[in-house]
């Protein structure tokens, strides 16, 4: 097996794999979003608890493989707390970072995000990645 | 037969498929998605562009009528294939699931009215499902789905036959699942179909690159194969369907070649089958699958079928063995060496990637057939499929490679 592989599959995707945060009934609704992924049947329910602008508390629940379902809960962990623009900003900039579209500096980035680094060198894979980032996208585009 | 013995019988096989040659060490056990090219099919092909290339049905030069020859002897040859009556049941389409929109979209159009009913199997691939689904939604036709024995894994052919009324228009339903591999009776579904005048639809695009297929046995009303999945090139399928059926139905797409005079006013068409081919064909894809079957037939279907049950049970009892794969099949039967699997607690997404990066190709997914694996309780499964070129060292590949993805996923 590659390194590559070893550093796509590491022990923090597996923990988020295996147990991941965030998957929860929030106080109220304010956006829901739902998100599949035809190719391996991955689907993840975002929901979006707000105090006017700011995000007080988010789910994630994800049924799926390790990166999406890893990807999902890392990102639960970092929006929490954001602004809906600031988020709005995150989410462009992760998806940046995982499809290579914009050079963007890690450094810029939550370091728990560089725990899907790896999943770069496997194209197939980067769409499961950024599924939950792609449905955050669409919650927070609803009117 | 001792396993040794079934498996050394195809010895040598690999070396007619250049794919395998060029990727020395790679395990493909992704067949049944669909087969590599043996060199003798490439061979037909490129002899073709090289040499006899023009459009067919047309030029009154020699090439044309060379090229029109190497298309019409590629119908006898898969006509006498699977036995039909004559060359003019078969109509040469891009693959299983255009040959079963044609028959939805023309002789399904015309049949179902509001309240009949269209009978299809939980095991069909989307290729016999979503065309009739959308059909029924279409006409306010009710579309019923038989469900399989949960313990077998086969056809529940009670359920069937109570779901065939005589409401009932068509029944369709797979020769050979994609998934599992089971093999409906279709002598007794055609029966079933027959006693209330339904017509039935087979998809055998997973049956016959492995079974010789006669089908004055069962004498079914249509049924549809794709030549890439036994050997031959991909974007070509064909279509068999009773002449009485061909004869009276709508064209499917209108335009060049289906014509027999246009005027300003009107079209009349050809007959059958060309009726049904508008436009320039696939001609080297009709030659590919000829050589193909001529390929299948000199090794032979029965020896091939022996040679990749033994390698999916070998596979099976290795996987079983280990303790944390799940094995989707019936206990006794293994069929058209389909192996779909689970690894406990990993996602088949993520074991198929570590299997690829291992240069191990198996496919994982719903398999196109979303409908049967939901009814297995699953989100998604991972299949390998053998096929005649595959080896006793793809199914050691396959479970090191099972072993490597456990150990990553510290189970």
């Amino acid at each position: 097996m590659t390194t590559q592989l070893d550093n796509m599959y590491r022990d923090l995707i597996l923990d988020h794999y295996e147990h991941p945060r965030n998957c929860h009934e929030l106080n109220h609704t304010d956006r829901t979003e739902e998100g599949f992924n035809p190719l391996c049947g991955d689907h993840v329910n975002i929901q979006f608890e707000q105090d006017g602008r700011t995000i007080t508390d988010i789910s994630v629940c994800t049924k799926g493989c390790a990166i999406c379902t890893a990807s999902g809960s890392i990102m639960s962990d970092i929006l929490k707390g954001l602004s809906v623009d600031e988020t709005k900003s995150m989410v462009e900039n992760v998806k940046a970072f995982l499809t290579g579209d914009r050079d963007i500096d890690p450094a810029d980035l939550p370091s728990s995000l560089q725990a899907l680094s790896g999943v770069r060198k496997f194209p197939i894979r980067i769409k499961c990645a950024l599924l939950p980032w792609t449905t955050a996208e669409l919650a927070l585009n609803k009117k | 037969m001792n396993t040794k013995g079934v498996i050394d019988m195809l010895e040598g096989v690999q070396n007619d498929f250049p794919v395998l040659k060029n990727h020395p060490g790679l395990a493909y056990l992704d067949s049944a998605a669909s087969t590599q090219k043996p060199s003798v099919v490439l061979d037909a092909m490129d002899h073709f562009y090289r040499f006899n290339y023009a459009n067919i049905h047309r030029g009154v030069y020699s090439l044309s009528e060379q090229a029109t020859a190497s298309y019409e002897a590629a119908r006898m040859r898969i006509a006498r294939f699977i036995h039909a009556k004559s060359p003019e049941n078969l109509v040469f389409t891009r693959n299983t699931t255009e040959s079963i929109n044609l028959v939805a979209a023309t002789i399904g159009e015309s049949m179902v009215r509001e309240g009949d009913e269209i009978v299809v199997t939980i095991m069909e691939h989307h290729a016999n499902f979503v065309p009739w689904q959308q059909l029924a939604l279409k006409k306010g036709a009710t579309l019923k789905v038989v469900g399989i024995d949960r313990e077998t894994l086969e056809l529940d052919m009670a359920e069937l036959a109570s779901a065939i009324t005589d409401k009932t228009r068509f029944v369709c339903c797979t020769m050979a699942s994609n998934v599992l591999g089971a093999t409906p009776n279709v002598a007794e579904v055609t029966r079933l179909a027959r006693k209330f005048g339904a017509l039935t639809v087979f998809d055998a695009a997973q049956f016959v690159p492995h079974h010789p297929l006669d089908i004055t046995s069962f004498e079914p009303d249509f049924l549809a194969l794709s030549g890439h999945k036994m050997l031959g090139a991909d974007g070509f399928g064909v279509l068999y369907g009773k002449s009485e059926h061909l004869a009276s139905m709508p064209p499917f797409m209108t335009g060049g070649d289906m014509i027999e005079n246009v005027t300003i006013e009107k079209t009349t068409y050809s007959q059958p089958p060309q009726k049904f081919e508008a436009g320039t064909p696939f001609i080297a894809g009709a030659i590919s699958l000829h050589s193909a079957i001529d390929y299948l037939e000199n090794i032979g279907l029965d020896r091939i079928q022996e040679h990749e049950t033994e390698l999916a049970r070998l596979a099976d009892e290795k996987l079983r063995a280990m303790g944390k794969v799940r094995l989707y099949r019936n206990a006794n039967r293994i069929h058209n060496g389909i192996l779909p699997f689970n690894v406990e607690g990993v996602h088949p997404h993520d074991v198929a990637t570590i299997l690829g990066d291992m240069d191990i190709c198996v496919r994982a997914g719903h398999h196109c057939a979303q409908p049967l694996i939901h009814f297995m309780d699953e989100i998604a499964m991972i299949r390998a499929s053998f096929y005649l070129y595959n080896t006793e060292e793809d199914v050691e590949r396959l479970v090191a490679g099972i072993q490597k993805t456990l150990e990553v996923f510290h189970k």
